[in-house]
Order: C-alpha cells, then sequence, then structure tokens
C-alpha cells in the first residue's frame, strides 16, 4: 500500500518534471492571410466562368416578319410622310448645310425611323416638327430640362447641341464609335422623343443598346447602336404601333 | 543450543534478504513504470502537436498545387480530399491513452494534455469536416459547369433555322440540371440554376411557338422574354457566391481556431 502510494507520488512528480507547459506550437496562431485561403480555393470555382460564357442570343428577324414589316411599310409609304423645318439659335460654327442633309439622311435611312413607313421631308418652314442646331449654351432657353452637355427634346423642337454634333461624347469616342454613327444616334434618339418615346434601358448585356437608350451617359452592359431596335419601331405621336 | 541459535539467526538473515530483494524488486518496477509512463506521455505530447503540423504540411502543399486547367483542379481537389480522410482516419484514436496510465489523469497536468487533446482533435474534426464540405461543394459545381458549358454560346445573330436546335439544347440540358443530386450546400445554387434553365427553355419554346404561328406581337413579346429569361442566370452566379462565402467563412473560422 505505502509502496503504491510511494509509485503513485513519484510518477505524478515525474511527468510533473517531464510533460511542462503546453507546447507553442499549440497555442499561437500561424500567421496566415484570410485571402491566400479564399484566393486558393476560390480559384477551384469553375461556375463562375460558365456563367459569364451565357449571353442573350440575338435573334437575326425571321423572314416571314420581314417580309410583313416590308408590305406594311410599303402600305404606309403611300400615306405617311413627316414634315419638318430646320433651323438655328446661337452662334453656330459647324457646317450648317452638312447638318441638314446628314439629318436628313439620317430621318430617312432604312435602317432607322424610316422602316416604320414614313418619309421625312424637310421643309422651308413650319413642319410636324422644328430641327434645330443649338450652341451648347443655348440649350436650357428651349426648356429647363435641357442641358448644355446634351441634346435634348423641348415640345415641338427637336434640338441638337453643336458640341455634341462636332465631337461626339468622350464615352463614345473611347470606345471607337465612329462621328458619323454618333450623329445618327443623336438625330434617331431626339426624333424618338418627338415621336413619342421616353428613355429606355438594356435589354441584357452584349445587346445593341436602344436607340432610346441615354447611352452618351452608360450603356448597361449594351452596345453602342445607333438605329431603333425592332422593339421600338412604334409611335404614340404618328399614331403607330407595333 | 548453538545449533539453535545459529539456526534461528540463519532464518532471521533469509527473511531479511527475502525482504531486501523484495523491496528492490518492487522499487525497480516502480521505477521502471515511471520511466514507462514519462515515455508514453512524451509520446503523446508528440503525437498531437507533430500530427497539427503534419496537416498543416499536406494543407499547404495541397493548397500550392497548380489549378489553371481542369485536370489541375480535378487534383488539387482529390489532394484536399485525402487531407480531410487523413484528419477523419487520424481524429478518432490520436488522443487514446495505454489503460495502465490511463488512470493518470487525477493529476492536473496530465489532464491539461488530455484535454488539450481532445479539443485540438474536436478542432481539426472541424478543420476535416469544413474541408469535406467545401471539395464537395466544388465538385457539385464543377458537374453544374461541366453541363452548362454544353450549352451553346452565340456571339452573332442567330438565323431562325437554328433556333430549334439551340431550344432542344436548352431543353436537353434543363432537365439534367434539374436531376443533379448536390451536397446540401449546393442545393441553392442547383435550384437557381434549375429554375433559370427551365424559363429559359420556356422562353425558347414560346418563341417557336410565335414564329411558328408569324404572329409578329407575340414574337416580339416572347422574343423581349428570351431576353430577359436569360437574365435570370446571373441569379446562379448570386447564389453560388453567397453559399461558397458562406463555406470560405467555416472553414476559414476552422482553420484558424488551430492554426
Amino acid at each position: 500500500m505505502c509502496s503504491a502510494k510511494y509509485a503513485a507520488i513519484s510518477t505524478g512528480a515525474a511527468l510533473l518534471v517531464t510533460t511542462g507547459p503546453i507546447p507553442a506550437v499549440l497555442t499561437s496562431a500561424t500567421n496566415i492571410d484570410d485571402n491566400k485561403i479564399t484566393l486558393q480555393l476560390s480559384s477551384l470555382q469553375t461556375l463562375p466562368g460558365a456563367i459569364a460564357k451565357l449571353k442573350a442570343p440575338t435573334l437575326k428577324e425571321p423572314r416571314w416578319l420581314e417580309e410583313q414589316r416590308a408590305a406594311k411599310a410599303a402600305q404606309n409609304q403611300q400615306s405617311r410622310v413627316v414634315t419638318y423645318s430646320v433651323t438655328t439659335r446661337g452662334a453656330i460654327i459647324a457646317n450648317f448645310n452638312e447638318f441638314r442633309s446628314q439629318a436628313n439622311a439620317t430621318l430617312n435611312d432604312q435602317r432607322g425611323w424610316a422602316r416604320m413607313g414614313i418619309a421625312f421631308q424637310e421643309v422651308p418652314s413650319g413642319g410636324t416638327f422644328t430641327l434645330v442646331l443649338s450652341e451648347a449654351n443655348q440649350l436650357p432657353t428651349f426648356s429647363p430640362g435641357c442641358a448644355v452637355e446634351y441634346s435634348c427634346r423641348a415640345g415641338r423642337y427637336v434640338i441638337i447641341n453643336q458640341d455634341r454634333w462636332l465631337g461626339a461624347t468622350p464615352s463614345w469616342n473611347q470606345a471607337g464609335g465612329s462621328l458619323r454613327d454618333y450623329r445618327h444616334m443623336v438625330v434617331n434618339h431626339e426624333t424618338g422623343h418627338w415621336l413619342g418615346h421616353d428613355h429606355a434601358s438594356c435589354g441584357g448585356a452584349g445587346q445593341p443598346a436602344p436607340v432610346m437608350q441615354q447611352q452618351s451617359i452608360s450603356l448597361q452592359g449594351c452596345s453602342f447602336n445607333p438605329w431603333p431596335l425592332a422593339s421600338e419601331l412604334w409611335s404614340t405621336q404618328l399614331g403607330i404601333r407595333l | 543450543m548453538k545449533k539453535v541459535i545459529h539456526g534461528l539467526f540463519g532464518r532471521i538473515r533469509t527473511k531479511q534478504n527475502i525482504i531486501v530483494v523484495s523491496l528492490v524488486g518492487v522499487l525497480v518496477l516502480m521505477g521502471s513504470y515511471v520511466l514507462w509512463s514519462k515515455y508514453n506521455w512524451d509520446t503523446y505530447q508528440e503525437s498531437y502537436t507533430g500530427w497539427k503540423n503534419t496537416v498543416k504540411k499536406e494543407l499547404d502543399a495541397a493548397m500550392a498545387r497548380p489549378d489553371k486547367t481542369d485536370k489541375d483542379r480535378q487534383s488539387k481537389l482529390k489532394a484536399l480530399e485525402q487531407v480531410a480522410a487523413s484528419i477523419e482516419s487520424k481524429q478518432s484514436t490520436i488522443c487514446n491513452v495505454p489503460m495502465l496510465i490511463s488512470w493518470q489523469h487525477i493529476w492536473e497536468d496530465v489532464k491539461r494534455h488530455i484535454d488539450d487533446c481532445q479539443s485540438s482533435s474536436t478542432a481539426m474534426a472541424d478543420l476535416g469536416h469544413e474541408l469535406n464540405t467545401i471539395t464537395a461543394y466544388l465538385k457539385d459545381e464543377a458537374s453544374l459547369s461541366a453541363l452548362l458549358l454544353q450549352l451553346p454560346i452565340d456571339k452573332t445573330e442567330i438565323a431562325e433555322t437554328e433556333w430549334p436546335a439551340r431550344a432542344a439544347m436548352w431543353h436537353a440540358i434543363s432537365a439534367k440540371v434539374a436531376k443533379l443530386d448536390g451536397h446540401k450546400t449546393f442545393k441553392p445554387v442547383q435550384e437557381a440554376a434549375a429554375k433559370a434553365l427551365e424559363k429559359v427553355d420556356a422562353s425558347w419554346q414560346a418563341v417557336l411557338a410565335a414564329d411558328k404561328a408569324k404572329d409578329e406581337a407575340k414574337y416580339q413579346k416572347t422574343h423581349t422574354e428570351l431576353v430577359q429569361a436569360y437574365s435570370l442566370i446571373n441569379a446562379i452566379a448570386d447564389a453560388n457566391s453567397s453559399q461558397f462565402n458562406l463555406l470560405l467563412q467555416a472553414y476559414e473560422k476552422a482553420y484558424r481556431s488551430i492554426y
């Protein structure tokens, strides 16, 4: 009994000496960067890459729809002419004749609003709307809603900002868009307002932007597009429905 | 008389010898037991600290593997699974103590060793569990990705004649995604994927029907709906990002509790 007690005591004493404090390796935190763990595991993810490739497709208009449209356009062409006059406001340095001819070409281009079966005809005065080439700082004189930075539509006035006409916008230029395409876009966009359109949003990443989207401000993932989409070919002003 | 006295002393001497020999024997046994105990506790301590260091080395090596190609990723995942499996198999026995010295836990320092080992073992089990969960999730993710990558990627306009093939492909993949049976942590992603693909599939069918009917209004409507349906695919990315972040956080927490 006495021996057993001695053994127990001596064993305990020996253990106290031999075990000592808990080694540092158990208690101290090894310094490992959280971002490193995240990166090492995130790099094994495959889904983000697979999802990124899935974009909404662009469907080519079916032949029957093109035929229906052409027939409708031919029908409308005979009866629908939209007249407009052209004027300027403020100090104009752009070539006014070029403005008139390019705007007319845009309005009657078969990629544009003319696809609704309408012809735009310039008249010396009056007309159903007035196309204005305006000095930038004159824009607010048309409406408090018109800013010196952009083009605008106020009532019957479709106003093209001279600065934009001459130099497009930085985002357009940075994306490599041509000045002619910008001019198509701005004339179509502001005329679109006169036709009864509000602003539109991008329909999906990679899609062409609706012409009524504020492409000079943000593309929202769409690509630049100067022409109205098929879905935009309507006008409350002219009573044309899709 | 002399003989009697001599015999008596002789017996006394023999008894003394026996006692001395017995005492020496007991002391030798006790000493051996003390040394053996010391050896066992030293080994015990080294065993679990060593194990933790080994796991860290294995984990670091697995994490440092390349992951540029699918093959690399699969092999890295396999290496991580092996680390998780090795943690699992070792964890249940690492704190076992030989029966002959187990009673020594009555001493505070010994008890502390055992408690440390057990809490370390529990933390390691958590790490193994989180690692298993994350690898299971990544395997499910790879299965879903493989299906999604079979879907056509169109960079140009698609002609009317190609629409039925597109629709059929979406229909087939949608059915396969709906049947995927993944880890419970992957379920929200799988459900988001099944829902998005089902919607795109249905939208394609609607476009085909409108096209067949040559109905312009219906066609425009279904075309718009098709584009909108594709935008639902973003919900898969959202669900994936949120689920995976939860797993990463759990893993990091388990890792940090040990290292």
